[in-house]
Order: C-alpha cells, then structure tokens, then sequence
C-alpha cells in the first residue's frame, strides 16, 4: 500500500504535465475552430459583441477625453505653427468663392424653377435629421477598421445608417447595441459603397483596403475619372442617400484609381448618424394588389 | 490533498486572476488609439505584456483557460475575428512555458520580448494569409510593435511592483493545478 502511495506521488508531476499539455491542445483547437466558424458565420457571439462594445463605450468614453487632448495639441501646435500662412490662403481662397457662391444662388434659383416647370422633385436625399455622436474608439487593427459610436438602441440607431463627420463620409452602422454601436469605416476591406465622380457622374464602388486608401472598383469602360475628381456617394441600390462627400480621387496607377478620403489624417471625436431607410424592393413591401390578383380593367385581357 | 496543497491551489489560482485582471485592463488599454498627423498610433501588442509578465506563481492550466478567455475577450473587444488573438495568445504562453519576463534581467527581457513580438507579427500575417486570405499590413504591424516597446519599461517596473517576477513561495505552489 505504501509502495503504491509512493507511486502516485511519483506519478503526479507527470499526470499534472499531461493535464496541461491536453488543456493547451484542446484550447488552441477550440480557438481556430472558432477563428474558421467567425469567418464563414459573421453573427458568432454576437450577444457577447452587443455586451462588450456597450461596456467598452462606457469605459473608452472616458478615457477618450485625454486621448483626444493630447491629438488635438499636436493639431493645435501644428495650425499655430502654419497660421500665418494658411490666413494668407484662406483670404485667397474667400475672394475665389464669392463668385462661386454667386453663381450656386443662380443655379439653386433656375433648378428651382426648372423643377416647377417640370413638376418634379430633384433636390438631395440626404435627411435633415441627424444625431449626435462621439466616436469613443478607433479600430485599426490589422483585419478590421471600425468605430465604436456612445450612442445606439437608447437614440434609435440603427444597422445601414450613415455616420459622417464635419470632413465627409465616415461609414455606416453595422452593430447596434443598447448605449453603443459599432460604425464600419470605409477603408474596412469589407466595406463597399456605391459612388461617382461629381465632375463627370461616372459610377464605380469604393472598395476598402484595411490601409488609409480604398480604391475604386468595378469601373466600366467608358467611365470618365480623373485625378483630383471629387467622390460622392451615388445613392445606387438605395443603402445611402446620394450626395455625401467622401474624398478626392488622388492616384491612378496600375489601373488601381486610389482615393483620399476627407475624413484621413483628422482625429474624429463627433459624428452625425444620418438616419436613412433603403429603398425598398416591391417584393418586401408589397401592395395589395399584384400582377396576378389584379382585375382586368375596361377592354384589358384577363 | 491536504491543507497545505489547498492553500497553495487558492494562491496559485489568485495569482492566476490577477494575471487576467491585468490582461482585461492592458486589453482594454489596447482599444485606444491616436491620430496625430499622418500616424496612426495604435496599441495593439499591448496584451502581450502580461502574457510574457504573466505571474510566476499562478497555476499554469488555470493559466492557459485565463488566456483564452483574455484572447476572446480582447477578439470582442476590438470587434476582430474570434479565436483571432486567443489562439495567438495561447500559442506565445505554451511557447514561452508560461510568464518569462520574470526570470530575467532588463535587457534580457526586452531583446526576448522583441524576439516574441516579432514571432506574433509573423504569425498573425501567417494567419490573415491563410484564414482570411489578405495580406496584413506588415508596416503597420511593426509600427504597433515599437510603439508597445516604449510601454515595455513602465510594465516592466509594473509587474516587479506587482510581485508579479517574486519566485520565492512559489516553486512549491507552480505544480498546482
């Protein structure tokens, strides 16, 4: 009996290695179980997401403000440090809008009476409605760049509206939690957004790259882009309104057309949400009467 | 087991929630990130820290769970694919056989800690390559790892504070479960 304690004991170093050896195997399997499950099925704990951005919106609110001090004392310095020169631009540049400003009234008049004459409405979708928010954290990490925003069910946020900043286009809300949501930026490689040029109106996707530049995508071959062309949103497939601004078209090289956004290289604090409801198809809101349950009406076949 | 060995259990396992409870705080410490000028400063190696300064006295297979659930924790946090860094994470800490940062001087640490980082950065570009089938933005990853190494003084000070490099009652608890 004592001589099989004793072997117990002797055993025991080897039986715990064992143990430790079987838990490491086993977690690193459940974790790339995991990591392949994530990839084929985007809703995989999603619960625990919804849970863990609300809690780190509260906890990222907070520290948010030094963090955004210490950026915008490096942008103070540096607009301190140009001010004299960039006070001699924007004098400039006042003197070269005010023709522009007059000839936008003139335009803004004639569109107005063109739509009276022709009795159709042409203005912008863009929704005056907008909400407030603050931008907590920043995510660009090497898979995925997104925002986590401190507003969300509380302030009737929802998933596919538009969240922009002063500058332009930021992204739109894919996750929506009770007091937070989590924004989907452009240069996410998931993101794709339908936009044009706003020169020439030719049509084309912005396509995320998990860099600081997405790229135009599926351009026809008759399309007119053009260095510095300014990118709108087109409002194609109706997920966001036409007219947002996104950035300028900056290089065109090996038949990639790059775009710089007007949102890169600013420390975004506050953002709007633009509440937006897609378009949608006949077949999710139908009327009552269809094609088939349709009468015929005077001297129609049935 | 005797009274003994349960206190050593309870002590090892309290070493161990320590150690997650300084990884959930440098996970969520990792969420923040700066904009100044054309830089973006991210932290994303920030976790590694308490990996590589992981208690010495904590129990090694409550370790491993801990580490995993750090992992999850910081793949939800940061919105990135799950399994992402637990399984990163756990592949560092079976590496390195549990918390080496405790066992060596300064200098020793940092030239180990370099070697570590640049092992995940190797891994993490494996993993975006092979699961996700895009190249991980290699600049911007090595930019995030000489940004955790300025940290890497300050931790190291940190977890000497801590108790957490302290080997003295531990030999006899560290085989515990």
């Amino acid at each position: 009996m004592n001589a099989r304690n004793q072997l117990q004991r002797y055993n025991q170093p080897q039986k715990r290695r064992n143990l430790r050896r079987i838990i490491a195997v086993w977690l690193i399997f459940i974790s790339l179980m995991m990591l392949i499950s994530d990839r084929q099925q985007k809703s995989m704990l999603a619960s625990g997401r919804l849970n863990a951005d609300d809690l780190s919106s509260k906890v990222m609110g907070v520290l948010a403000y030094p963090i955004r001090g210490v950026e915008t004392l490096f942008v103070n310095w540096k607009s301190r440090a140009n001010a004299y020169h960039e006070n001699i631009l924007l004098k400039e540049e006042v003197i070269r809008l005010r023709g522009y400003e007059n000839k936008a009234h003139d335009l803004e008049m004639r569109v107005r009476r063109f739509e009276e004459i022709l009795d159709m409405e042409t203005s912008t979708e863009i929704p005056a409605r907008k909400i407030v928010a603050r931008a907590v954290s920043e995510s660009k990490g090497p898979f995925v760049h997104s925002a986590l925003l401190n507003v969300g069910k509380n302030k009737s946020i929802r998933v596919g509206y538009a969240v922009m900043s002063i500058d332009g286009l930021y992204g739109h809300v894919v996750r929506v939690g009770r007091v937070s949501s989590r924004t989907l930026l452009l240069t996410d490689l998931n993101s794709r957004i339908s936009v044009m040029s706003q020169r020439s109106q030719s049509r084309a996707i912005l396509v995320g790259q998990n860099s600081d530049r997405p790229v135009l995508s599926y351009i026809s071959a008759d399309a007119d882009w053009a260095v510095d062309d300014r990118v709108i949103t087109s409002g194609d497939g109706g997920v966001l309104p036409r007219g947002f601004v996104i950035g300028t078209v900056v290089d065109m090289d090996n038949q990639e057309i790059g775009v710089k956004l007007f949102t890169q290289g600013h420390p975004v604090d506050w953002v709007w949400v633009v509440p937006y409801s897609p378009t949608q198809t006949p077949e999710s809101d139908p009327i009552i009467e269809t094609a088939t349950t349709r009468k015929p009406q005077n001297g129609e076949q049935p | 087991m005797n009274e003994k060995e349960s206190a050593n259990s309870l002590v090892s396992f309290s070493w161990t929630l320590q150690g997650l409870a300084f990884g959930v705080v440098l996970s969520i410490m990792a969420l923040m990130n700066l904009e100044i000028g054309r830089f973006h400063v991210e932290f994303i190696f920030l976790p590694l820290l308490v990996l590589y300064f992981w208690p010495v006295k904590a129990s090694h297979s409550w370790s491993l769970i801990c580490i995993f659930m750090l992992g999850i924790f910081h793949d939800i946090a940061s919105n990135g694919p799950i399994g992402l860094w637990a399984l990163v994470y756990l592949i560092v800490f079976v590496t390195l056989g549990g918390g080496l940062g405790g066992k060596a001087g300064f200098r020793k640490s940092l030239f180990w800690f370099i070697l570590i980082q640049a092992g995940v950065i190797v891994c993490v570009y494996v993993i975006g390559y092979v699961v996700f089938a895009q190249s991980v933005n290699i600049l911007q990853l090595l930019m995030n790892g000489v940004i955790v190494l300025c940290v890497f003084p300050l931790v190291f000070w940190f977890h000497i504070i801590l108790g957490f490099a302290n080997e003295d009652d531990g030999a006899s608890v560290r085989g515990h479960i």
